[in-house]
C-alpha cells in the first residue's frame, strides 16, 4: 500500500508519501520523480502519513535526494512519524538528508532558500 | 528375345563389376619413358586415376598440385631422385603411400627408403600384376582407414546426440520433481528428490489433487540411471496423469496400476521396477495404496515415539472408511492405513537401502534409529536433515537417487502458543502481510512494542533484501518462517536459493554500515544492529537462517 500525491507550492514540489514504502513499492516511487523531475527540482517530502519504511525505501529516497543534489536542486523530509521515523533515526538519515519535524519548518527553510 | 537381352545385359553389369577401377588416384615416377607409358597404360585399366613424372622433381610438382593417394617412384633419376622428392613430401605428409621400385643394385638404398616410411617395394622388372596387388592392398587399407574415420565421427554424433538427450532428461526430470515442500490445503508434503542435472536419476515422485481433499501421491524407482530410465519415467507419468484424469474422484491405486500395466505392459513395469501408488484423504485421514516392488512406508508417532512399518503388516481395510469409499476390484492388492496430527508418515524407495556404512547396508532399524534421533521440532525437514545425516554419519551410494517423502497433517500456518509459522511462495512477491503477522504476534506475546518493530523490520530486511538474492531464478521457491518465542524471539527462515554467507559485520561497525550515504546496502548491517545474532547453515540444499533476538524489557530501544 503506498500512495504519492503531488503538489506545487510556487516552485516546491510536496510530495505525500503515505502508507508503506518498501521493496515492493519503491520503485513506483522512482518512477514519480521521472515526471517531477521535470516540474521542479525542490522537494519537500511529506512523510507524515508514512506508516513503513525499509531499507529498500530509504535507499530509493536518498537516490531521489542525490539526483536532485546534482540538478543543483533541494529535498528534505518533513514530519516523520510512526516506523518511518524510527527506521530514519536509527540508520542517522539526517547525516545525509534534511530531516525536519514538521512541514512548517521544512517549507520556510525551503521559502527561505529562494529568496 | 527380350528376356535374353536382359540376361545380356546383367551379365555385362557383371563384367564390368569385376573391373571396376580402383577409386585411388597414383602417381608413377619413372624416368624411362616407354616402361612408364606402357606400365601407366596398363594401370589405368585397374585404377581411376594415374598421373605421371619423369623425374623427382617434377613428380613433386604433380605431388603438390594432385595430392593423389598412392605414389610409385623409381630410385635413380635425373634432376632429383625418388628418395629425394620423397624426403620432400615428408617434411609435410606423413600419411600418403609410397611404393619404391628398385633395381637389384639399388640396395645401399633400401635402409634409407625404411627410413622414410616406404609402403611397398617392388623389383625391376616390374611386373603389372604385382604392381595391381599392392595397389589393391593399399586402397582397401585406405577404404577401411576412410571407413573408421567415418564410423568415428558417426560415434561422436552419436555421443553429442547421447549428452543431449541426458541434458533434456535431466531436464525433464527436473520439471517432474515437486517442490522440496508442498503445503496444500490439509497436508504439507516434503521431499528430498535430488537431481543432478548431469546423471538423471531413477526416482521420481509427484502428487496430483484429485478433489479439495483427496491426492493420489505416487512414487517410484526404475533401475535404469540413464535416457531410457527418464524416458520411461515420463512415460509413467504422462499415463498415470492421463488415467487419473480420466477417473479422477473415482480413481483408486489398485486401478490405477491395472491400466498402467495394461497400457505399458507388465514386462516392462513389473520386471524392473517399484512403484507405490498412494490415495490419500486429508478429510478422513486415511491412505489407500498399492504397490509394484517393495517401496515401503512407515509411520512415526510423535507422542509415543515409536515407528510403524506399514508395508510389513497386512492392515485389513477399516470399516470405517471403507463405507466411505468401495474398493474397487482390481488385481493390485489395496491396503489402507489411518493418520492424525501426531502421525509422521514417511515413503521411501528401496534404493534407500543402497546407502552403505563399512559394508553395512542401510536397513529398516537404521533408518528408524536415526528419525527418532532428529531431534529439530520442524519435522517437514526430516528428509533433508535425514540425508545430511547419512553423509555426516559417512553413509555411501553408488547411485545418486533418494526418495524420501514424508507428509503429515499441514499445522504450518498458524501459531501454536508461542510458536507462529508460515510458508509462502517466493520473497519475490509482496511478503509485507507476514512482517505485518509477525509485528503483531511479537506484541500479543510479549507486549513490546519495540521488539515488535524490530522484529518487523528484521524480517522485511532478511526477506527481501538478503534471501531474495538467492532466490532470483527460482520464483515458485517455497519460502518457510517460523516465529519462536520463548526466552528469546528466534526467527528460523528455510529457504531452496543458492548458498550465501553472512558477510563479518561487527555490531558495533554495523552502525556506521548503515549511516553511510550509499544507496543499498543497508539491509545486513540493519539486521546486525538490531538483533543479538544471526547464524545460517545449510541442510542439504536448503538454507536454513536464523536470527536472534533477547527479551530484554529494560533493554533501551535503538530507535
Amino acid at each position: 500500500m503506498l500512495d504519492i500525491i503531488f503538489n506545487l507550492n510556487e516552485d516546491i514540489g510536496i510530495v505525500k508519501i503515505s502508507g508503506e514504502l518498501d521493496a515492493s513499492n519503491s520503485k513506483d516511487l522512482r518512477k514519480a520523480f521521472d515526471d517531477y523531475f521535470l516540474r521542479t527540482n525542490r522537494f519537500i517530502l511529506d512523510f507524515s502519513d508514512l506508516q513503513f519504511m525499509d531499507s529498500t525505501g530509504l535507499g530509493t529516497i536518498i537516490r531521489i535526494f542525490k539526483v536532485t543534489e546534482q540538478k543543483n536542486g533541494y529535498l528534505c523530509i518533513a514530519n516523520p512519524r510512526h516506523k518511518a521515523a524510527r527506521v530514519l533515526k536509527m540508520t542517522q538519515a539526517h547525516k545525509v538528508i534534511n530531516i525536519f519535524e514538521t512541514f512548517e519548518e521544512a517549507l520556510s527553510k525551503l521559502q527561505g532558500k529562494s529568496e | 528375345m527380350k528376356n535374353s537381352k536382359l540376361h545380356k545385359r546383367q551379365d555385362m553389369s557383371k563384367v564390368k563389376k569385376n573391373f571396376e577401377k580402383l577409386p585411388i588416384d597414383v602417381l608413377f615416377v619413372e624416368d624411362e619413358e616407354m616402361m612408364r607409358d606402357s606400365i601407366a597404360e596398363i594401370m589405368r585399366r585397374r585404377v581411376n586415376n594415374v598421373l605421371v613424372a619423369g623425374n623427382g622433381h617434377i613428380g613433386l610438382e604433380m605431388y603438390k598440385k594432385h595430392h593423389p593417394h598412392v605414389i610409385i617412384t623409381d630410385i635413380r633419376m635425373p634432376i632429383m631422385t625418388g628418395l629425394e622428392m620423397l624426403e620432400k613430401i615428408r617434411e609435410f605428409d606423413e600419411n600418403i603411400k609410397v611404393i619404391v621400385v628398385s633395381a637389384h643394385n639399388d640396395v645401399q638404398y633400401f635402409q634409407q627408403a625404411i627410413n622414410l616410411g616406404v609402403d611397398g617395394f617392388l623389383l625391376k622388372p616390374i611386373n603389372v600384376n604385382n604392381v595391381i596387388k599392392q595397389i589393391s592392398k593399399i586402397t582397401r587399407q585406405l577404404v577401411y582407414k576412410q571407413k573408421a574415420l567415418e564410423f568415428e565421427d558417426k560415434i561422436q554424433k552419436f555421443n553429442e546426440l547421447i549428452f543431449q538427450n541426458k541434458t533434456r532428461a535431466s531436464a525433464m526430470q527436473i520439471s517432474m520433481a515437486p517442490s522440496w515442500l508442498l503445503p496444500e490445503k490439509k497436508l504439507l508434503f516434503s521431499s528430498n528428490y535430488i537431481v543432478d542435472e548431469s546423471t538423471p536419476s531413477g526416482d521420481f515422485f509427484d502428487i496430483i489433487p484429485i478433489s479439495e481433499t483427496r491426492y493420489i501421491a505416487y512414487m517410484g524407482h526404475f533401475p535404469h540411471q540413464d535416457i531410457k530410465g527418464t524416458l520411461f519415467m515420463l512415460t509413467i507419468k504422462i499415463t498415470m496423469d492421463t488415467i487419473i484424469k480420466n477417473e479422477l474422484e473415482m480413481a483408486s491405486p489398485g486401478v490405477i496400476l491395472d491400466r498402467l500395466v495394461k497400457i505399458l505392459g507388465s514386462d516392462n513395469l513389473t520386471d524392473s521396477m517399484e512403484l507405490l501408488v498412494c490415495l490419500i484423504d486429508s478429510d478422513f485421514e486415511f491412505v489407500r495404496y498399492a504397490k509394484i516392488g517393495s517401496v515401503n512406508i512407515l509411520q512415526y508417532d510423535l507422542e509415543t515415539k515409536t515407528f510403524c512399518d506399514l508395508s510389513k503388516s497386512q492392515n485389513q481395510l477399516n470399516s470405517e472408511s471403507s463405507d466411505e469409499l468401495e474398493k474397487p476390484m482390481s488385481t493390485f492388492e489395496e491396503l489402507e492405513f489411518s493418520f492424525d496430527e501426531q502421525k509422521l508418515n514417511f515413503l521411501y524407495s528401496c534404493e534407500l537401502q543402497n546407502y552403505q556404512l563399512n559394508e553395512k547396508k542401510l536397513g529398516l532399524d537404521e533408518i528408524k534409529q536415526m528419525i527418532s534421533d532428529i531431534e529439530d521440532p520442524n519435522f517437514f525437514l526430516i528428509p533433508y536433515i535425514f540425508r545430511e545425516k547419512l553423509i555426516k554419519d559417512g553413509y555411501q551410494s553408488l547411485t545418486s537417487d533418494f526418495s524420501f517423502v514424508l507428509f503429515r497433517t499441514n499445522n504450518l500456518i498458524k501459531s501454536v502458543d508461542n510458536r507462529f509459522l508460515v510458508t509462502f511462495k517466493s520473497v519475490l512477491t509482496n511478503t509485507a502481510h507476514i512482517r505485518r503477522q509477525c509485528e503483531k504476534f511479537v506484541l500479543e506475546k510479549t507486549g513490546l512494542d519495540d521488539l515488535a518493530f524490530e522484529v518487523e523490520l528484521v524480517i522485511a530486511e532478511i526477506l527481501t533484501n538478503v534471501i531474495v538474492h538467492g532466490l532470483k531464478n527460482k520464483p515458485d521457491t517455497m519460502v518457510v518462517l517460523s516465529l519462536e518465542i520463548t526466552d528469546n524471539v528466534i526467527i528460523s527462515i528455510w529457504d531452496k536459493g543458492i548458498e550465501w554467507i553472512i558477510p563479518a559485520i561487527k555490531k558495533e561497525d554495523a552502525f556506521d554500515l548503515v549511516a553511510n550515504d550509499a544507496t543499498s546496502g543497508r539491509g545486513l548491517p540493519i539486521i546486525v544492529t538490531l538483533s543479538d545474532g544471526i547464524t545460517r547453515k545449510r541442510i542439504d540444499s536448503i538454507n536454513q537462517t536464523r536470527i536472534i533476538f533477547t527479551i530484554d524489557s529494560d533493554k533501551e530501544s535503538l530507535c
